[in-house]
């Protein structure tokens, strides 16, 4: 079952929220972790048995180094098995899906990186540990992150964790948030993939500049929606049962920058590795070459949640390039320059980066790139031009809705008007279920 | 956001979800492929309440966007909807050029061979110029069929007499059909390749019936943007002569209709089965005049036949056409080849591509 499914919409989000609604406050914890292993037996079959055992083995850890907390090399010890655990079984998982011709095992990156992060803040002494199996299953297996997170710590779930009751303003709100991410999804991202197969078609028989140029925005468009709508139904399902997520999105395109793209494109994933990462390898001395180092790793270690892909490593060196140029050489011009040409600029490396980002092997790049600049191509093909005329529609909408407008406009009115706001909701979140209903139909 | 406005939208879900489960109760049958989740998410889009109306809304939408393709059908800008054909395979020609040539080599009987091409080919100039370049290009799917004969079987190229006749009521808008007077035209090129006297079309008598039908790829929405049609009849009256046509089902059931047509269109879902009184694995069509062996022709062939075959009736004694996909052993086993001067394959290139069961020749004795 996937969470864009009517099965999930009609069906099994109706039927948790009531289990959820009518189950004792101290139970609730419990209720929510039934429902999530629920979602992962009707959703990834094949899984179930390992991601279970998973938990438990990593529930034992978590256990235990509690009980050796005073004990440092038995601690250590602890940290290291469950790195050890969560570690292969993300490559495992990765290479299975390689092998498979798949895309990444977001599920299971989901949880394996949840459970890194808490193990390393648990070591530090960062976090208490979470002493209720419920709460800690809830933590890495809450349904609705596991298809693209987003990632979370410890220190900012446990407050909740389950166990409070939203009100049906809450609840309402959550809905209000899944139902925009599951249209951003259905109705603009499966859209846009649809397209981008028939640009692809068009351009392995005949690669044109405007093709190659589409290819790249709407691959750009499909992705940001796909990630993004997976996040905001993320967040709506964790507001509708007490789960505060963090937003993974914020308008990555219109950034100022590439280093700032880097912090609104898949945020929780980039703080993650900012978190465990580079400010562990970071020292006081804070030089150039260092900076660079983990600038470089920081970047493609973002490549590779996407999976362990060549295509993803070059992306992330690509990114890494430009944050570099930009903290040695950019960021004052780009400082001093209007905000909106630094938004043109960031616009065009990011984009550009998308080429890499969707390619199968260096060749397709290589003809990518070539083709946008006009060499051994033609302006534009027929087919591109038919493709076009057919899909006004989705391109209008996929480039209104990836700027901020739209959303800035929706924040304004729900800031000065409650009333106004929850009014747009309701005409908002009945039409978009109604082209989501049909879409999906 | 406010508590009413809250429960507004809780209100859809939780009511969409009632009224599904709703309309699932009282449903005949639950879908029955693929596993569980499949057949739940089947039964939730097969039970939606407006699901009709939300389809449409959905198309209806896409037609704003600009798109004329759905499914496998373009709308073209003059009411006609278009069938996209498949591709065809390598095997798809060697399967027919072994067969009609093993079979006629086997049978000592002339064999013949047409392909007739299909609205989407020969009304492309109906769709938008660059969505035709995504149709596949029936003309070479023909040329390169009857080079594959290599002289062995005669052949009958209809595409551009179809094709200089384009702006006329050839083809159906909605039905992926020639119609009568299109069936004229192929009627005519058949005459000079089967060396017979074509009579021409002031020979008949015509009369028009079943004005403003849609046919079967004119769902709810497409009917919409598509104009809708009609069948007209042509009845020969060069001679006065009674027609017999046999119609022998599968089950070994048989009808007999006299006369090439049924004028009355309240008998018919499909109004073009006017013509022959609809369609069987095999037709057995005879003139009440015996006009000897040379005048008797088998032919093989689809629903296409329709068009062309009551004009080829004023030329022949006997036709007897099968369709090799829906006939029997038990039907097949009884034509015999030697009550026939020759042998006619003629499909349209959809049916061909689509391909077609001639490992059934085997049963013809």
């Amino acid at each position: 079952m996937e969470i864009s499914s009517l099965t999930f919409l009609y069906i099994f989000l109706p039927a948790a929220l009531l289990l959820f609604r009518i189950a004792p406050a101290k139970f609730r914890g419990a209720v929510l972790a039934a429902i999530s292993a629920g979602f992962v037996l009707l959703s990834e079959p094949e899984h179930f048995v390992f991601l279970t055992g998973e938990i438990v083995i990593l529930y034992f850890l978590s256990e235990a180094m509690f009980r050796f907390s005073e004990n440092p090399k038995k601690k250590k010890a602890i940290f290291f098995a469950a790195l050890f655990l969560n570690v292969s079984s993300m490559i495992v998982f990765s290479v299975r899906s390689q092998l498979e011709g798949g895309f990444a095992p977001f599920a299971a990156m989901v949880v394996s990186f949840t459970a890194i992060g808490y193990f390393v803040d648990l070591y530090k002494g960062e976090t208490d540990p979470i002493r209720s199996f419920a709460d800690f299953a809830v933590f890495l297996v809450f349904f609705g992150k596991l298809a693209r997170g987003p990632l979370i710590r410890a220190k900012d779930f446990r407050e909740l964790s389950g166990t409070v009751k939203p009100d049906l303003s809450e609840t309402g709100g959550g809905i209000y948030l899944f139902i925009r991410g599951l249209a951003k999804y259905t109705v603009l991202s499966l859209p846009l993939a649809s397209l981008r197969e028939s640009l692809f078609a068009a351009n392995s028989e005949e690669i044109s500049v405007i093709g190659a140029w589409l290819d790249m925005v709407v691959f750009s468009m499909m992705i940001f929606f796909d990630l993004s709508g997976f996040c905001d139904m993320a967040r709506g399902l964790g507001k509708c049962f007490g789960i505060e997520l963090p937003k993974n999105f914020y308008f990555p395109f219109q950034s100022p920058s590439v280093s700032d793209f880097l912090d609104r494109f898949n945020m929780t994933v980039t703080a993650f590795f900012r978190h465990y990462v580079y400010d562990v390898l970071r020292n006081d001395k804070n030089s150039r070459p260092q900076f660079i180092v983990n600038t470089v790793l920081i970047s493609m270690l973002c490549g590779i949640w996407f999976g362990i892909r060549m295509n993803f490593i070059f992306w992330g060196l690509y990114i890494a390039a430009f944050i570099i140029i930009e903290e040695f050489f950019l960021r004052r011009f780009l400082e001093k320059i209007p905000h909106f040409f630094a938004r043109i600029y960031t616009f065009v490396v990011t984009m550009f980066s998308m080429v890499i980002f969707s390619a199968s092997d260096i060749d397709s790049i290589l003809i990518s790139y070539k083709a946008m600049f006009g060499i051994g191509a033609d302006m534009i093909t027929d087919s591109v031009t038919y493709i076009v005329s057919q899909n006004m529609l989705v391109l209008i909408g996929g480039a209104f809705f990836l700027i901020s407008a739209f959303s800035m406009l929706i924040r304004r009115i729900s800031k000065k008007s409650p009333g106004l706001f929850s009014f747009f909701a309701v005409i908002e979140s009945a039409v978009l279920l109604v082209l989501i209903t049909a879409e999906l139909l | 956001m406010k508590k009413f406005a809250a429960f507004l939208i809780l209100a859809m879900i939780f009511g969409t979800s009632t009224a599904i489960i709703f309309n699932i109760s009282s449903a005949e049958s639950f879908p029955s492929e693929g596993n569980a989740l499949e057949k739940t998410e089947s039964a939730l889009s097969e039970n939606m309440p407006f699901r009709k109306s939300l389809s449409k809304l959905m198309d209806g939408i896409r037609y704003l966007s600009g798109v004329r393709h759905f499914g496998d059908i373009y709308i073209g800008n003059k009411g006609s909807l278009l069938r996209e054909i498949p591709k065809p395979t390598s095997r798809t020609y060697s399967a027919a050029k072994n067969y009609v040539i093993g079979f006629a080599e086997k049978n000592q009987i002339k064999p013949y061979f047409m392909l007739v091409p299909t609205a989407s080919a020969i009304l492309r100039h109906e769709i938008d110029d660059f969505a035709s370049e995504d149709l596949y290009n029936q003309r070479s799917i023909i040329t390169r069929m009857y080079s594959e004969f290599e002289g062995k079987v005669r052949t009958t190229d209809i595409y551009q007499t179809l094709f200089d006749r384009r702006n006329e009521y050839i083809y159906y808008h909605t039905e992926n059909l020639p119609t009568c007077l299109g069936g004229y035209y192929i009627y005519g090129e058949l005459c000079s390749r089967l060396e017979i006297e074509q009579n021409t079309l002031d020979s008949f008598s015509v009369s028009y019936s079943a004005h403003g039908f849609y046919g079967s790829l004119a769902t709810d929405f497409l009917q919409s943007y598509a104009s809708p049609d009609f069948v007209s009849l042509y009845e020969y009256i060069g001679n006065d002569y009674n027609v017999i046509v046999e119609h022998k089902k599968a089950d070994g059931n048989a009808s007999i209709l006299n006369g090439l047509f049924v004028y009355n269109e309240d008998a018919f879902e499909d109004k073009t089965d006017m013509i022959l009184g609809g369609f069987s694995p095999v037709i057995e069509i005879t003139a009440a005049e015996s006009l000897g062996e040379r005048n008797s022709i088998l032919i093989f062939g689809d629903e296409s036949a329709k068009s062309w075959i009551p004009f080829l009736v004023s030329n022949f004694g006997k036709i007897t056409f099968v369709d090799l996909d829906s006939a029997t052993e038990s039907l097949l086993s009884k034509i015999k080849t030697s009550d026939y001067g020759s042998v006619l394959f003629a499909y349209s290139t959809a049916t061909f591509t689509e391909g077609i069961d001639f490992e059934k020749l085997e049963y013809i004795k």
